[in-house]
């Protein structure tokens, strides 16, 4: 047998699917051939890994929905829609729209991350973050980031006072309104209209008049992080983060924050009731946080996905966002939720796939930039900002 | 009557001709998790995986008084599932602009993916396993659907190549060349993890 016999037949010789003449002619090639034993060994690791692997877990509430899916064509006797495309399924035939919703649906998410080396410290930061002083730390330790799925390792330029970098404020429109030739496109921008009621078009409106320019939302979303995280907060009170900024923080539309830390949802919602436009009482977010620009969502949603996923999400209204022109209704609800790196992760990518949003989040670690699956169990503080449920 | 201590063909035919819902269900109970664990290793979108679970089952139901049983009930809805991901496959493809393409590369962002982490005793060899794992989810879900669907049947799955003949209505010998081809196929892909770590 040579080499190339031997080669040919390593993925039988490894299930056990040779005859036995077969397999004592690979075993001798084996042990004469270094080429066919190395062959050998990558492929016996290659189908460890595949084993490893295994089959994907289904999500906890699966069953339950097929049940339900089940029950409800017995009942109606006619099958019901397809799951994903009764709600979010309606969102992938749409970029346009999901921009749209980008604006107004908006979710910030403020990634801290400590590493996993110190957890101790990634307690402290949490605590400290809840204390409301994380400011001062902040100001201590040099920012750092990393794209949370491993990929990203472009440093994150040291917040400064004063106004964000003039490329992030020019990278910080949002698409809306394109128009699409696509009939379907146009089509399911009706369903999704008729969904949204008025909304789509308040939160349209608001894009519009702030004169951005309609552009992919993928790369606009990456560009608008981009800007996000190297952007300074800004001093006057308002949210402080580029992120505020890009929504309209220039036009004092941007959430006001009293006191970011040592906030209960009762006292967070209390507060928000007496925030509004202009107060100017805000104490400014951490510069070196970074602020992930997230839609559509809903707290609704996001909580479905976390159930799905069997990630407990500790949520935390914070304040509710400014008045705009958009009905109170409206407006959104700043939470924050505590949940292990990997879980956000997940979450996040799960809210990707419905939205059809390409998202990065910017870690900042305490020390160097560092790889963030160098700390898999880094727990992350997030805060989003979603529209209420 | 204990539905969970039937044999799965007295399931199933309480569950075809006699119309049992309650015995379907526990058909979907006993079978959900293998169905979806296969398909979402395959195509990269969850939710879609989800509807394609819900659509199978539902087929399932709406053809399980004509199934003649000569195939498990598993493999018959295993079966239903493929033909659907083949249907989805051939809309996707005759759309001008795919909205979403079932067998386009995996981005990075889009991942699905959940890796068993490996023994964390060694914390530097976890993560470069953690890594290579990582990527070889992804390029298996960058394969070629035929390639895909018996990787994951045998190396992911554990079936057996008698059991995949069955389910991909393929000689077995078909299946050992195919399984073989799509091996070397994703080793070559991950050339440098492999390379290296042999």
């Amino acid at each position: 047998m040579d080499c190339r016999d031997c080669q040919d037949r390593l993925s039988l010789y490894l299930d056990g699917q040779l005859t036995e003449a077969e397999r004592l002619q690979v075993e001798a090639e084996l042990d004469r051939c270094p080429d066919c034993a190395r062959a050998f060994e990558s492929l016996s690791l290659l189908v460890s890994d595949l084993n490893a692997i295994g089959p994907a877990p289904a999500p906890d509430g699966l069953l339950d929905e097929l049940r339900a899916a089940f029950r409800a064509e017995l009942a109606s006797g006619r099958p019901p829609a397809p799951r994903g495309r009764r709600f979010f399924g309606r969102f992938r035939a749409l970029p346009a729209v999901a921009a749209a919703l980008l604006i107004g649906l908006t979710v910030f998410v403020m990634v801290e991350e400590s590493r996993l080396e110190m957890p101790e410290a990634s307690e402290r930061a949490l605590l400290e973050a809840e204390d409301g002083d994380r400011l001062a730390k902040d100001k201590e330790v040099g920012p750092a980031a990393g794209g949370l799925e491993g990929k990203s390792e472009e440093p994150v330029v040291p917040a400064e006072a004063g106004a964000p970098r003039p490329e992030a404020v020019a990278k910080k429109s949002v698409a809306i309104g394109k128009e699409h030739d696509d009939e379907e496109a146009e089509a399911g921008e009706e369903r999704v209209l008729d969904h949204w009621g008025g909304f789509l078009d308040r939160a349209g409106a608001q894009v519009r008049k702030r004169g951005m320019e309609p552009v992919e939302p993928r790369a606009e979303t990456e560009a608008f992080l981009d800007g996000a995280t190297a952007a300074p907060a800004a001093e006057d009170g308002a949210l402080g983060a580029p992120g505020a900024k890009a929504m309209g923080a220039d036009q004092g539309e941007a959430p006001r924050l009293k006191d970011e830390g040592n906030k209960t949802p009762e006292k967070g919602v209390d507060e928000a009731k007496g925030e509004r436009r202009g107060a100017g009482q805000a104490k400014p977010r951490s510069p070196d946080r970074s602020y992930l620009l997230l839609g559509p969502g809903s707290l609704a949603g996001l909580e479905a996905e976390a159930r799905r996923l069997g990630i407990k999400l500790k949520v935390t209204p914070i304040v509710k966002l400014d008045g705009d022109e958009a009905g109170d209704d409206e407006n959104g609800v700043w939470v924050e939720l505590e949940l292990a790196r990997q879980s956000a992760e997940e979450l996040i990518r799960r809210l990707e796939g419905r939205a059809g949003l390409k998202l990065r989040l910017y870690a900042r670690a305490e020390g160097a930039a560092s790889r963030p699956s160098d700390r898999p169990n880094s727990r992350l503080l997030l805060s989003f900002i979603l529209p209420r449920p | 009557m204990d539905l969970e201590a039937l044999e799965e063909a007295e399931l199933v035919r309480l569950a075809g001709p006699e119309r049992r819902p309650e015995a379907f269900e526990e058909l979907m109970r006993r079978h959900h998790g293998r169905l979806f664990g296969a398909m979402a290793r395959m195509l990269r979108d969850r939710d879609q995986v989800e509807d394609l679970c819900q659509e199978a089952f539902l087929r399932a139901w709406r053809g399980l008084e004509a199934f003649s049983g000569d195939a498990a009930f598993y493999t018959w809805l295993y079966r239903i599932a493929r033909n659907l991901v083949a249907s989805e496959f051939r809309r996707e493809r005759s759309r001008p602009n795919p909205r979403l393409s079932l067998d386009q590369p995996l981005d990075d962002d889009g991942a699905s993916l959940e890796v068993a982490a490996p023994d964390a005793a060694d914390p530097a060899r976890e993560a470069a396993s953690t890594e290579r794992r990582l990527a070889v989810a992804r390029a298996i879900r960058d394969l070629p659907p035929d390639f895909r669907e018996v990787v994951v049947l045998r190396d992911l799955d554990r079936r057996s190549y008698e059991e995949m003949a069955e389910l991909l209505e393929l000689p077995v010998g078909t299946v050992r060349s195919r399984l073989h081809r799509a091996r070397m196929e994703l080793k070559s892909r991950l050339g440098d993890f492999f390379d290296q770590d042999a």
